[in-house]
Formats: structure tokens, sequence, C-alpha cells
């Protein structure tokens, strides 16, 4: 990942008709990182979307995308885009091929590349064969896919993602995934938005918690974990139960402690812990103990919990 | 100019494919014959002592019906790729937007320039067959008449991307062309009903001067639009 910004958002703000839709946002995107973008609904993921890649042309503040300033420069900053929207559609009559074919010449490629991409990609997606149908004939997953090969066809410097992986299975999901990751490592830089949590965990370097039009916080899954004030808990299981769990109770100290299940117990870390001096006495007193352990880790809060715990504080 | 000729063939392609540009040139002409025949010998004479001839009958017919079928055409075209997105992801190319606009308007209007060229020679197909082949005076009124539909087709066919672009309902966009768009695509017709000298020639330029006028008004607007 490179540490030059391709992308500075300066106080960026966008309201419809004297409604919030974007409140000074201030965010930059480093050249080959991904940036997952997370909120409810309405809470301004799109409008973001569709200022950055030029949909929206009146908004406050300075927006630059690889040196060029957004909206003035619009023309020098599409070649370096690519853009998949929520919901992507086609005119019906089209092919998959013509699709492609069409907004790959458009974006500056030659006949003969896109003899050789397109169905490479097509068969990466596990389209290989639908480039002659109608893209009328197309499920909603591959819809999303054919959206997905028009928004990286031409090798684009940023990728703006809107709920990419919205009505994909889990395989394609997985597959999604994979091409991101790949493609970021080619040194494009991909932001994306997603209500499926665990996938922005699985892949995006950094991510930023968006709510009523601000961008509350951004950062590491690390950084969101400070900020949010969710500790890390340890989790052990026993495989044989020792003869008093009292011991528990005195590492725990004031800290929570739960009985999940007969043979699982949870303590909550507090923030400054050295977890694994205390992982070590776990182990220790249930062997004094008589007992066996099965499993004793320590436990990260999923993105699930901090995004919920955000909400809640909200 | 290459990406304006990408559009441009893409926009015929789609006309083609969709069987829009087979239905105008098939049913506009049907629609001629039988409208003419249906209002057989209720025609206001052209020449003393003669019924309107199926030449010029044609011609009047698609001025009409021809440009309001391009104007809805487009209308509801523009506001279905808006709503279903399908703009967003060809704005965001390296293309000026305005060549969306001129490439969706030059393609239906050559579309419907054909469609007309077939309605009028069916006219003289039809004049001829029945025993009543044009007159040098009828082929000059025909050619009046074919200019005078171009300039009201193109005018209501910038109406239509006009409005298009102005309004997300196509419920309201065809209401709009219908009651109130319908008007201003007349002009071209003015200098012919007023019996203007060298009325070709004006309704040629007031038809081309009203088109450019809306298209560019329709353009500045959408290169402005937020999506």
């Amino acid at each position: 990942m490179n540490n030059n910004p391709l992308v500075s958002f300066e106080n960026v703000s966008k309201t419809y008709f004297g409604n919030r839709g974007l409140l000074n946002l201030n965010l930059e995107l480093k050249e080959g990182e991904i940036f997952g973008y997370i909120g409810p609904n309405g809470a301004g993921k799109t409008t973001t979307m569709k200022v950055l890649v030029g949909l929206i042309n009146k908004f406050e503040g300075k927006l630059r995308v690889g040196g060029f300033s957004l909206p003035r420069d619009r023309g020098k900053v599409h070649p370096l885009i690519g853009y998949l929207p929520q919901g992507v559609s086609f005119q019906r009559w089209r092919t998959v091929d013509n699709a492609l074919r069409t907004f790959g010449l458009l974006s500056g490629m030659e006949n003969s590349e896109l003899d050789k991409v397109i169905p490479e990609w097509l068969e990466r997606f596990g389209l290989g064969g639908w480039g002659k149908y109608k893209v009328r004939k197309l499920s909603g997953g591959m819809m999303q896919k054919v959206g997905f090969i028009q928004a990286l066809l031409h090798k684009p410097k940023l990728l703006v993602l809107d709920e990419p992986l919205s009505g994909l299975d889990p395989a394609s999901r997985l597959l999604l995934k994979d091409v991101i990751r790949d493609i970021r490592n080619q040194g494009t830089t991909v932001i994306f938005s997603s209500h499926i949590l665990s996938d922005v965990q699985d892949v995006a370097d950094r991510m930023g918690l968006i709510s009523e039009g601000h961008l509350r916080v951004k950062g590491s899954l690390e950084d969101l974990k400070r900020h949010i004030g969710i500790p890390n808990e340890l989790v052990v299981e026993f495989s044989q139960v020792p003869g008093s769990t009292v011991f528990l109770s005195e590492i725990a100290g004031t800290r929570p402690l739960k009985k999940i299940t007969e043979s699982q117990y949870k303590i909550v870390f507090f923030p400054d812990d050295n977890t694994d001096e205390l992982i070590h006495q776990v182990i220790t007193q249930t062997l004094v103990n008589g007992g066996k352990i099965r499993k004793a880790g320590n436990i990260p809060p999923s993105l699930d919990l901090l995004y919920m715990r955000f909400l809640g504080q909200r | 100019m290459k990406n304006f000729t990408l559009l441009f063939r893409d926009e015929l392609n789609g006309f083609y494919k969709s069987g829009v540009m087979i239905a105008l040139w098939v049913l506009l002409p049907l629609i001629g014959i039988l409208v003419y025949f249906l209002v057989d010998g209720q025609m206001t004479e052209v020449i003393p002592g003669q019924e309107v001839p199926m030449t010029i009958f044609i011609g009047y017919i698609i001025s009409n019906l021809g440009a309001q079928i391009t104007a809805i055409m487009l209308t509801v075209n523009i506001i279905n790729e808006k709503n279903s997105k399908v703009f967003e992801i060809f704005v965001i190319r390296p293309i000026r937007r305005s060549n969306l606009l001129w490439s969706k308007f030059l393609s239906v209007f050559l579309c419907v320039m054909l469609a007309c060229i077939i309605s009028l020679f069916t006219g003289v197909l039809v004049d001829s067959i029945s025993g009543n082949p044009p007159s040098g005076f009828i082929v000059e009124k025909t050619l009046e008449s074919f200019v005078m539909s171009m300039g009201i087709v193109g005018s209501f066919a910038a109406t239509g991307i006009l409005i298009g672009v102005l309004t997300d309902s196509i419920l309201v966009g065809v209401l709009l062309i219908l009651f109130v768009g319908g008007n201003l695509p007349l002009l071209p017709a003015l200098p012919t009903m007023v019996g203007l000298d060298n009325s070709m020639f004006w309704s040629l330029m007031v038809g081309a001067v009203v088109t450019v006028g809306l298209m560019l008004l329709a353009s500045a607007i959408f290169k402005e639009k937020s999506f």
C-alpha cells in the first residue's frame, strides 16, 4: 500500500432540500487500500459514493481524486474510476458481451483487448458462455457480477462499489472478495459499502462507520474497537471441568465473568489488561484443579458487535 | 468524436433490437393508409375539384403522429434509463454527457425520417396504383410536406429529450408532451400555414433553430444534473 492519498475529502457536505445527506466528511483513501464503508440505511453511504464518482455535482467542501478536483475536473477523473452502483442495470436489449464491450470502449479500451479480457472475466465469475445472452435473461446475482466486471474491466485506479456483495450467494461473495483483494494487490484503491459486516471485516484494510450523514469513526478494526470501547474476551472451554471453578472468579476479580455452558466460561478483559498473563493463569489453575482445557483464547469483538454497540451509542 | 460514433451506433442498435425501428417503418405507413381510407371523401381539397392525394395526406399524418411518437419514445427512454440507473454507468465514463442526448436524438430522428420516407413512398405508390399518379404540383407539395414533417419531428424529438431530462415520472413526461410540449414543435409548420414565400426553406430554418435550441438547453441541464 502506498501512503499517498488517491482520494481526499475535505469537509464535504451535501444536503437535499435542507435535509442532511452528508456532513463535513473528512476522509483520505490511500493508493492500493481497501476501505469498507458501513452504516445504516440512509446514513449517507450512497451519497458519498455518488459525490466521489461525479454523479452529484453540487456539494460543499473540497474533493480531490488523483490530484484532480471534483466536480471541476470531472472529465479528467472519470478515466481513473470504475463504479458499480447499487442495483446496477443495463438496457434490456443488450447481450452480456455487448454491454461489457460498450463500456470498455467508452472507457478507452480497444476491441482487440476486449476480445481477450471479456471472456477471461466472464470465466472467472462463472459466466463463461453467457456472453451471447441478453442481460434480461440474467438472475440478480449474475447481473451484479456483470456490473462488477464493467466496473473493473478498464483497470481503474479507483474502484467504487456500492453494496457489491448484496444479492450474491456465499460462493459468489467469496469469489468477489478474492477479486477485490487481487485488484488491490495490483495497486487499485477500492472503496465499498456493505451491510454484510463480516465481508467488510474480511477484506477491508480500514473501515468507516457513518450514521446520520456523519463519518463517526474510521480506521482499522483495532482503531474501531478502541474508539467504541469494546474489550476483547477470554473464552475458555473445558474438555474436563475442574473440581472447583472458584479460581475463575478469583482470576476475573472485578472483571465480568459469565458462565455460558457447564464447560464454557467467558471473562471480559479490561482495555489495559495483560491478556497473555490472564490466559496463562487460567490454564495453570485449571490443571491444578484437575481440569483439562479444550480451548482458551483471546477473542476480539466482531465487527457486528462493534456496529451494534456503535448504533446503540448513537 | 469516436465516442459519439460509438454511442450513435449503439442507440441505432438498441432501436433496431428493441423492435421500435421496424414497428415505425411498418406501422407508420400502414396507419397513414388506414386513416386515409377511413376519412375518405371528407378531406379538404388541395386542387379544386380533387380530393387530397394520399401522398400529401400521409405527410400530415406523419407530422402529427410520427412526431408525437418520437417525442414520447425519447422521453420514456430517457426517464427509464435514469430511473433504472443505466445512465449512472454511462455518465461516469470519459465522455461528454451531451453526446448521450445527441446520439439518442440523431438515431431516433434518422429512424423516423426513414419511416417518413417509406410512408411518403407508400403514399405515392398507392396514388399511382389507384390511377392518380402524383403531378409536379403534388410532388412539390409532398417535398414541402416532408421538409415540414422533418422540422416538426426534430422539434418534437428535442422536446421529448428536454422533458425526459427534466422529469423522473413517465406519466408526467407523457402528459407534458401531449398537453404542453405539443405547441412549440409546431412552429416549423407556421411558414407553410401562413403561406410564406419559400415556406420550405423557412420551415427548415425554424425547425432547425427550435430543435438545436431545445437540444442545447437539454444538454446544459443534463451536464449539471445529479443522479
